[in-house]
C-alpha cells in the first residue's frame, strides 16, 4: 500500500513537471510590453510596443513620441514654433512671397486633405478653419449659437484656395486650414509604418480614440472596446483584430448645451452646422489615415448613405450607434465583432 | 465524559481561541488575502489530533471558529470561510495522518487546506475567481508555516507525554 | 518527527508546482487596462486604468475612495475598522485583487478582455 502510494506520488510529480515544462517553453517567447504616454494634438496618446529587445523598444517609443510632437507642431493652428512653417504660419505669415515653403510632411498631409475632399464629396474639408473658429468661439462662451448669416459670412475660403507646388510649397493665400479631421489618423498611420520598418510588428497605439494595432503579441487578436456614447467608462462592443485601425467619430465627447440642445464639434461643410444623424460611428480598416477621414465623413452622412458607401468599399467596415441606441453594422463588420 | 478530559479540552479550546485572535492581529501582506494567518491556532488542533481523536479535533475546531466569531469578527464572510477552512484543514490532516505521513507533512497539509478552503469560499461568496492566482504563493507560505507549526507541536507532544 | 521519503516527495513536489506556477504567471508581464469594481458581487463600474481619476463608491460600512494613477489602482480611504484595504497599496497586474471585506467591495484587474478603448 505504502509502495503504491509512493509510486503514485512520483507519477503525479513527473506528469506535472512535464506539463509545466511545456507551458514554460511555450511562454518563453512572450515579448515584453513597453509603454509610453504623452499629450499632443489635444489628446492623450498611449503607445504599447512588444519586443524582446529592451533598447530597441525604448528607442522606438522615443521616436514615436517625437513623431507625434512634430506632427502636432506642424498641424497646430494656434501656435507658432521657431523655424517650423506650420498651419499657423500659413495663415499668419507676413512674407511677400507668392509661394511659401512648408515642411514636406505638412505638404503631404495637405495633399491627403485635398484628396479627401474629392473622395468625400466635400464633406471632409480642411479649408473650413474660419467656420470652425466661429463655432469654437460660441462653444467656449456657451452663450448661444451662431446664426446662419454669420456662418455663411465666415465661410470665405474653399479647398481650391489651397494650392500646392513642387512638393514643398504652398500659395500664400493665408488659408485658415484645419486638419482636425485627419491629422490624428494620418500621424498614427505614419507611426505604424515607422514601427513596421524598424522591425517592431507588435504594437498598439491609441491616440485619443484613434487606434492602430499591429500583430498581436500572443498570436491572438487585439481586443478593442468602443465607448458607449450614453455611458462613459462603459463599452457597448468589443472588436477583435490584427493589423487594423479603429477610429470613432462621435458627438458625445465635445459639445456644449444651449437651450436644451447639444451642439457638438463636427461641423458639416454643407450646412455649416453640426449634424444629428447618429450618436457615433466607428470605422475599421487597415490604414489609420483612411479610418480617421472616413469616420468624419460617415458621421456627416445619414446612416443609409453611409452604409451604401461602405458596403461598396472593399476592406473597410463600419459600425453605427444610432440616435435610438441601436447598433448598425456594415455588411462585413461582423467578423470584427468579438462581443 | 471524563472530567479531566473536559477540563483539558476547555483549556485547549481557550488556548486555541486566544492564539487565533492573537495571530489575527499580525497582518500578513496587509490583509489582501482575507484570512491569511501564521497558523498558531493549528498547534492546538494538531496536538489534539495526535493526542486524542479526530472527532475531538474537529469539534474543537468548529467551537474555536464560533467562539472567535462571537468575540471578534462577527458572523459575516469571515466566519463562513474560517469555518470551511477549519473543517477542511482538520479533515485533510486526519487523512494524511492516516496515510502515515509524518507530523510535519500533516501540519503542512493542514495549513494548505485551511487556506485553500478559505480562498475557495471567498471566491464563491464574492465571485472573484482571480483570487486563484494567489494560490502558488500561498502554498509556499503554508509549507513554511506548516513546517514550523509541525516542529513546535511535535516538541510539545514529546514534552507533555506525562502531563496531558 | 521521522520525515520519510514520501514526506519529502510530497513537500518537494508541492514546492515545485508552486514555483513553476509563479514563474508562468510572472511571464505574463502585461499591465491591466481595466479594473472591475464590485459591491457584493454586483459590478459597480469598469474603471479605465489609462485615465487618472478618483472614484467614490458606497460600501456596506460607508464610502470607499479609489484612485487610479499611472495605470495602477488603489483604495485611498475606506470606512472600516482596520483599514486593511487602503494599506494594501496599488495593484496593476492582470488578476490582482483588492478585497475590502467589511465594505464588501472587490477590485479586480481585468485579464485581457480589452487591450484598449476607443472613445
Amino acid at each position: 500500500m505504502q509502495d503504491r502510494i509512493n509510486k503514485l506520488i512520483w507519477l503525479i510529480v513527473i506528469i506535472l513537471i512535464i506539463i509545466f515544462g511545456i507551458l514554460f517553453i511555450k511562454n518563453k517567447n512572450i515579448k515584453k510590453e513597453y509603454t509610453s504616454k504623452f499629450y499632443y494634438m489635444d489628446t492623450y496618446i498611449h503607445v504599447k510596443v512588444y519586443s524582446d529587445d529592451f533598447e530597441k523598444a525604448n528607442k522606438a517609443l522615443k521616436e514615436v513620441e517625437k513623431m507625434y510632437k512634430e506632427y502636432h507642431e506642424l498641424t497646430d493652428r494656434y501656435n507658432s514654433y521657431d523655424k517650423i512653417n506650420n498651419l499657423y504660419y500659413i495663415r499668419n505669415n507676413e512674407s511677400d512671397d507668392e509661394y511659401i515653403k512648408i515642411d514636406k510632411r505638412l505638404y503631404e498631409i495637405l495633399e491627403y486633405g485635398k484628396d479627401a475632399y474629392e473622395k468625400t464629396d466635400g464633406l471632409v474639408n480642411i479649408s473650413m478653419g474660419n467656420v470652425i473658429d466661429v463655432w469654437k468661439k460660441y462653444r467656449d462662451n456657451k452663450n448661444g449659437i451662431p446664426s446662419k448669416k454669420e456662418l455663411k459670412k465666415s465661410n470665405t475660403e474653399d479647398i481650391d484656395d489651397i494650392i500646392l507646388k513642387d512638393g514643398n510649397k504652398i500659395k500664400n493665400n493665408h488659408v485658415n486650414i484645419d486638419l482636425g479631421s485627419i491629422s490624428k489618423g494620418y500621424t498614427t498611420q505614419k507611426v505604424g509604418e515607422y514601427l513596421d520598418k524598424i522591425g517592431i510588428t507588435e504594437y498598439l497605439i491609441n491616440a485619443g480614440g484613434n487606434v492602430l494595432v499591429g500583430k498581436h503579441y500572443e498570436d491572438s487578436n487585439y481586443k478593442i472596446g468602443i465607448e458607449d456614447p450614453n455611458n462613459k467608462n462603459d463599452i457597448f462592443t468589443v472588436l477583435k483584430g490584427n493589423n487594423i485601425s479603429v477610429v470613432t467619430s462621435g458627438g458625445y465627447e465635445r459639445y456644449y448645451e444651449y437651450e436644451d440642445k447639444k451642439y457638438h464639434h463636427i461641423i458639416s461643410p454643407k450646412t455649416l452646422y453640426p449634424t444629428d444623424y447618429m450618436k457615433s460611428v466607428t470605422v475599421i480598416t487597415k490604414d489609420s489615415a483612411l479610418a480617421d477621414m472616413l469616420s468624419t465623413y460617415l458621421f456627416l452622412l445619414s446612416i443609409e448613405d453611409g452604409k451604401d458607401y461602405i458596403n461598396n468599399l472593399e476592406d473597410v467596415e463600419a459600425i453605427w450607434y444610432t440616435n435610438d441606441d441601436e447598433i448598425v453594422l456594415s455588411d462585413g463588420a461582423k467578423k470584427y465583432v468579438h462581443k | 465524559m471524563d472530567i479531566r478530559k473536559t477540563i483539558n479540552f476547555s483549556m485547549l479550546l481557550a488556548l486555541s481561541v486566544v492564539l487565533s485572535i492573537f495571530e489575527s492581529l499580525i497582518p500578513i501582506i496587509n490583509g489582501s488575502i482575507p484570512g491569511l494567518k501564521l497558523g498558531f491556532a493549528n498547534i492546538v488542533i494538531l496536538f489534539i489530533l495526535y493526542r486524542y481523536k479526530f472527532k475531538d479535533a474537529i469539534y474543537l475546531s468548529i467551537l474555536r471558529v464560533i467562539l472567535v466569531a462571537l468575540l471578534r469578527t462577527g458572523f459575516g464572510i469571515n466566519f463562513i470561510f474560517s469555518l470551511v477552512g477549519a473543517i477542511l484543514s482538520v479533515s485533510a490532516m486526519f487523512i494524511f495522518k492516516k496515510l502515515k505521513f509524518s507530523i510535519i507533512t500533516v501540519s503542512v497539509m493542514g495549513s494548505i487546506f485551511h487556506i485553500i478552503g478559505q480562498i475557495i469560499t471567498t471566491i464563491i461568496l464574492l465571485d472573484t475567481f482571480n483570487l486563484i492566482y494567489y494560490l502558488p504563493y500561498l502554498i509556499i507560505f503554508s509549507v513554511i508555516t506548516g513546517f514550523i507549526i509541525g516542529v513546535i507541536t511535535n516538541e510539545i507532544l514529546e514534552r507533555t507525554k506525562e502531563i496531558i | 518527527m521521522f520525515i520519510n521519503k514520501k514526506d519529502k516527495i510530497l513537500i518537494i513536489s508541492l514546492l515545485l508546482i508552486s514555483l513553476f506556477s509563479i514563474l508562468i504567471l510572472n511571464l505574463n508581464q502585461k499591465q491591466g487596462n481595466i479594473a472591475y469594481v464590485y459591491h457584493d458581487n454586483k459590478l459597480l463600474k469598469k474603471v479605465d486604468l489609462n485615465i487618472n481619476k478618483t472614484y467614490t463608491f458606497d460600501g456596506d460600512k460607508g464610502k470607499v475612495i479609489v484612485t487610479v494613477k499611472n495605470k495602477k489602482i488603489k483604495v485611498d480611504k475606506e470606512t472600516s475598522e482596520y483599514h486593511l484595504c487602503s494599506k494594501m497599496g496599488y495593484i496593476s497586474r492582470p488578476h490582482e485583487t483588492i478585497i475590502c471585506l467589511p465594505n464588501k467591495i472587490v477590485i479586480e484587474i481585468g485579464g485581457n478582455e480589452v487591450d484598449t478603448v476607443v472613445r
